[in-house]
């Protein structure tokens, strides 16, 4: 009935139903009851229209991605349907008149893009400046009631509010039944761009963990450093710089990156 | 274009005669060869971005929750724009929608199992059957909470063919081929998605 009322058969069997809906009334008042029921189903479903943003988003990722792998490979073998999850790159002729400049143009333009979004490449220099920083915020943060501009140890109030004010989404880790309780949220302003800041509870002190997204060239290997009686344990993943700074012990703060890891990385 | 492959090949091989046969031959076979990178973004979104709604939508019917679909959303669109070198079909739509349908699944059952269901589980699924008239199906038939919550109780894969049968209007052979399933198995699913859809929006009205 349902070939019949998608118009979906072929045209022998086809007729073969019409006819009978014409002989039989039992049938036909059931299959315009199915049709009725379609038809309001159809007209009353809710179709979901994708948010403005996520045009952008998406116009954005894409930039990105260009900017990582500058040259798209030909799939001249790519599978029939479902898209292949691996890719290798092709990188394009060089020493070539026409496809460098085309190439150059365009990764300037990618440039460009990336670097409004993508921290500048490290050097011994701008790490000690950018520890300056990070101990200021966190000190900052510390003085008179600007611990978080989202007080809640709800990761789930926490992370919707910083995601709509920044344009990266960091995940949250629950740490509370490790030692290490949320205490909110709250916006900073490091590295020339916004941050996220996780502040987090151990024992008396806190502990201000900043994010943000990670260039493709940044150091992955996690480092210490012991400034003005603070410590801060840099690491990052595929996706994110990660920054902890507090005046709790090293070895705390190396726990708390272990649990924070193994919770986030589940995902 | 033609012109700077030209050039490229030309300077390769510095013969100037028989590389024009060439030329045509690679601009003809490989189009997207040496195409710069924002030529390749361009031509990628004006091909897909068209069809953002009706895969927010897709999306949206079987993670039912905003951030999920659209963070699913956007990763299918990455992975589209790494294989379109590859799609030399000419129905986009259908072609990104599988994209879209797979990377929920994915998710689906990385993070939420219990919602998946082989679509034989009919019966554990059981809305209750009621029996309703066609004047009480078409008075609050097209309530659209009410049907939000119905779907809601059906299992993705059904969910999924009568999303894109009756909101993409996809004819079964399309249906077959996004949603991975053999033709004939299109109209029997369909109909018992219809028909699940049917128990438990009037079990939803008797109440």
């Amino acid at each position: 009935m349902d070939g019949y009322l998608d118009g979906e058969l072929d045209p022998i069997t086809n007729q073969k139903i019409e006819q009978h809906l014409r002989e039989c009334p039992e049938c036909d008042q059931a299959y315009k009851a199915h049709r009725t029921f379609i038809g309001a189903v159809r007209n009353g479903a809710p179709y979901y229209k994708a948010p403005a943003k996520l045009h952008e988003r998406i116009q954005l990722s894409l930039r990105e991605q260009t900017a990582k792998e500058p040259v798209r490979n030909v799939a001249g073998d790519a599978p029939s349907f479902a898209p292949s999850a691996r890719q290798t790159t092709q990188t394009a002729p060089s020493g070539t008149k026409w496809s460098l400049l085309a190439l150059a143009a365009g990764i300037i333009v990618a440039a460009i893009v990336a670097l409004n979004f993508m921290p500048q490449s490290r050097r011994p220099g701008d790490d000690q400046f950018l520890a300056t920083q990070l101990i200021a915020s966190h000190a900052r943060s510390l003085l008179a009631n600007h611990l978080t501009d989202v007080p809640s140890s709800d990761q789930h109030t926490v992370k919707p509010w910083l995601d709509a004010k920044l344009d990266f989404a960091p995940a949250i880790a629950e740490l509370s039944s490790e030692g290490f309780p949320l205490i909110g949220g709250r916006l900073d302003y490091l590295d020339n761009r916004p941050v996220a800041a996780l502040v987090y509870g151990r024992r008396k002190h806190f502990i201000n963990l900043f994010i943000w997204p990670a260039a493709a060239d940044v150091k992955r290997t996690p480092e210490t450093m012991s400034r003005q009686g603070y410590q801060l344990l840099h690491w990052a993943d595929s996706d994110f710089n990660y920054w902890a700074v507090s005046d709790v012990n090293i070895n705390d703060l190396q726990s708390f990156k272990q649990k924070f890891e193994a919770q986030t990385s589940r995902h | 274009m033609a012109l700077s492959l030209k050039a490229e090949h030309a300077s390769e091989t510095g013969d100037f005669e028989s590389d024009r046969k060439i030329v045509k031959f690679v601009v003809v076979q490989k189009r997207e060869e040496t195409q710069a990178p924002q030529a390749q973004v361009i031509s990628f979104e004006k091909a897909m971005l068209p069809h953002l709604d009706a895969a927010y939508n897709l999306a949206m019917w079987l993670l039912r929750n905003e951030q999920d679909a659209q963070d699913i959303v956007q990763e299918a669109y990455l992975r589209a724009f790494k294989s379109f070198g590859g799609f030399h079909g000419s129905n986009g739509r259908a072609w990104l929608l599988t994209i879209v349908r797979n990377t929920s699944y994915t998710f689906l059952k990385k993070n939420k199992a219990a919602d998946l269901t082989t679509p034989f589980d009919d019966e554990i699924h059981a809305c209750g059957y009621e029996s309703v008239s066609p004047a009480t199906i078409l008075e609050h038939g097209e309530d659209a909470a009410l049907i939000s919550e119905a779907m809601d109780e059906l299992p993705a894969e059904f969910r999924e063919i009568l999303t894109l049968r009756h909101m993409e209007g996809l004819s079964y052979k399309e249906i077959a081929e996004v949603a991975e399933i053999p033709p004939g198995t299109v109209m029997s699913r369909l109909a018992r998605a219809r028909g699940k859809l049917k128990e438990c929006l009037a079990a939803r009205i008797e109440r």
